[in-house]
């Protein structure tokens, strides 16, 4: 039976929903009134990345967890998104240079997630009829190639070098410049992460949510109720696209600069590990998953390289041991103790 | 006779030098329920599977209603009117008896991505609809006690009810089942035995493939009978039992 606790119930969600949201907007706040803990201001850029990283690993999502098809080429969306909204919005680059016009940053952000959507239908073209292990193939193959171009393409990239002075976000004639105040921009992107979860929620408890998880659940049986399912792969390519080029917009205007170096390969594999570690198919795991890697990432920046040991060590101790992430603890915690809780009374 | 819903001409599938089914023909009327039968590796499924739009034939063709059907995909042929169950049971495993019904009207449902998206008041009826016709649909078979169960814990039994509700969930003309008995007691052969007939009774066609002689004989108006893919004999349950070729098929074994 599906559980019927408040907290599974609709009302309890939207509560529990409620008070989150009200405690990412408070919490912050008190501490910048230095009412609760000091301040200090990268523990916003901290919680900006988390924000960003869970509307990756929530796009993702919607093509792992609920498609059922994997991508280790995730970066390449990040890195179309960070690298169109640069060059449609930087005066000296891209669409300025060209032309002298630029597009103010957040437009420039939404188009630059159009582009990585567009890319990723083109991709899930060939990519839809693929079963796993060519289909990781695949997607690694286009984060490199996505790579290769940032990296080469100078006149168009700046190379290696990477492009500074990147525009900061402006709406509304207020600025969302994070030299000035990182907590705007905190506010900013706590925006659209309740805008793209909320979406989310939408598109996963719909008719089309439904054929994308039939697909996931049984391909052939879907295609026998009625779902297109090369369409449906290619559109939640497209969806999860959309969600990664615009958090890689968001990205990149938070940091002010871009280079290729962010999106190299170990990256996907890095948001593949957030989505593993939260738990995938569901709301909250990718937020635990991006929270909790987030800040193992930043608090191990003097491991460098090894992280990667340790993110791979991470990913096969929740394969291994915790297939539903950290999300599921709940459920295999209550299902261990029912589990003994009936051996108690057989025994 | 009444009016022919389902046509299949010079059915023929060849894999890899395998004839699996070789120049088949027969037609459904509207209202029947026609019996498939054969000994094992006959080349049963895989006519259900040119039928719904699963394997393309290599030559012959399928008609439904007067439309050429053959060589669409299984999704297109579910919108025109034909769903089918499987043999092996290809449930949503991880979905509950009510969902597994709503996917199964995936193709009579209109509301794309933006009106999911921004939840639109069409959408919101639109699934609130289908809900219903859901819960209806599973009183119809029986099974209206488990919508909320997961389907991979319902019984054998019971899963390859709920196959059938989500096929007839989705309206359609002609309904196939593959072997929709196998499995169960014979209490549940009854009551399945029962519902196919309700079914008929609610104006969908069935075609279905049934081992168990008893069943077939005791449902079917006509059956078609198959061996190495080719049609040894059709008609009524009576005539083909007294077919010698049929006995032979049956009695015969390996040669
Ligand atoms: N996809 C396939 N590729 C190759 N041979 C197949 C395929 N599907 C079925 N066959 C072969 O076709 C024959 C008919 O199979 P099938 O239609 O499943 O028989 P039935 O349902 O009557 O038991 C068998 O010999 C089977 O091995
Ligand atoms: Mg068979």
């Amino acid at each position: 039976m599906k559980e019927q606790g408040f907290f599974q119930s609709k009302k309890g969600k939207t509560v529990i929903a409620v008070v989150a949201i009200a405690l990412a907007i408070i919490i912050p706040l008190m501490m910048d009134n230095n009412i609760i803990f000091t301040q200090n201001k990268y523990f916003y850029v901290l919680l900006c990345l988390i924000g960003i990283y869970t509307i990756v690993t929530s796009g993702l999502d919607i093509l792992f967890g609920y498609t059922g098809q994997i991508s280790f080429g995730h970066a390449g969306f990040f890195c179309i998104g960070a690298y169109g909204s640069v060059l449609l919005s930087h005066t000296q680059w891209g669409l300025g240079k060209a032309t002298g016009y630029v597009l103010t940053p957040i437009l420039s952000i939404f188009i630059a997630a159009c582009i990585a959507a567009a890319v990723g239908a083109l991709l899930a073209i060939p990519a839809s009829k693929l079963v796993f292990h060519f289909l990781s193939m695949l997607t690694i193959a286009f984060n490199q190639i996505v790579y290769l171009i940032a990296n080469n393409f100078s006149w168009l990239t700046n190379g290696s070098i990477g492009i500074t002075s990147v525009p900061a976000v402006t709406l509304f004639g207020i600025s969302f410049a994070t030299t000035t105040s990182k907590l705007k921009y905190y506010y900013l992107v706590l925006f659209f992460v309740v805008v793209f979860l909320l979406v989310k929620t939408h598109i996963v408890n719909s008719r089309v949510g439904r054929g994308l998880i039939a697909i996931r659940e049984n391909p052939t049986a879907a295609n026998g109720c009625g779902v297109n399912v090369a369409k449906y792969k290619i559109m939640s390519f497209a969806i999860s696209a959309f969600y990664v080029g615009f958090a890689g917009g968001l990205y990149v205007h938070m940091i002010g600069f871009i280079s290729p170096d962010t999106f190299v390969q170990n990256t996907s594999v890095i948001f593949i590990t957030m989505l593993l570690f939260g738990g995938s198919g569901n709301l909250v795991g990718p937020i635990l998953g991006a929270a909790v890697i987030t800040i193992i990432q930043e608090g191990l920046q003097f491991l460098a390289d090894y992280r990667m040991l340790i993110y791979g060590i991470v990913l096969l101790l929740i394969i291994l041991f915790q297939p539903q992430g950290i999300a599921g603890l709940g459920n295999t915690i209550s299902g261990a103790v029912s589990k003994r809780k009936r051996g108690a009374a057989n025994g | 006779m009444g009016e022919k819903l389902l046509e299949v001409k010079d059915l023929t599938i060849n894999f890899s030098g395998l004839k699996a089914v070789d120049t088949l023909n027969f037609s459904i009327d509207k209202g029947e329920i026609f019996g498939l039968i054969g000994p094992n590796g006959a080349g049963k499924t895989t006519t259900f599977n040119m039928i719904s739009g699963a394997l393309k034939p290599t030559s012959g063709e399928v008609w439904l209603n007067g439309q050429r059907i053959d060589g669409n995909y299984m999704y297109q042929t579910n919108k025109l009117g034909i769903a089918r169950t499987y043999q092996n049971i290809n449930l949503f495993r991880s979905m509950t008896v009510l969902e597994n019904l709503l996917v199964g009207q995936h193709c009579r449902l209109t509301c794309g991505l933006a009106p999911a998206i921004l939840r639109t008041p069409r959408e919101r009826k639109e699934e609130a609809a289908a809900v219903e016709k859901a819960k209806e649909t599973l009183e119809f078979c029986g099974l209206h006690e488990k919508i909320d169960v997961y389907s991979n814990s319902l019984s054998y039994g019971e899963q390859r009810i709920l196959e059938i509700a989500r096929a007839l969930v989705s309206d359609p003309y002609l309904i196939i089942l593959d072997e929709p008995a196998a499995g169960m007691n014979p209490t549940e052969k009854n009551s399945l035995a029962d519902l196919v007939q309700r079914i008929r009774a609610k104006g969908v066609t069935v075609l279905l493939v049934e081992h168990d002689m008893k069943f077939v004989m005791g449902i079917t108006d006509r059956i078609c009978v198959l061996n190495y893919g080719k049609r040894i004999a059709l008609g009524t349950p009576a005539e083909v039992q007294a077919n010698p070729e049929v006995i032979e098929a049956y009695l015969g074994g390996g040669d």
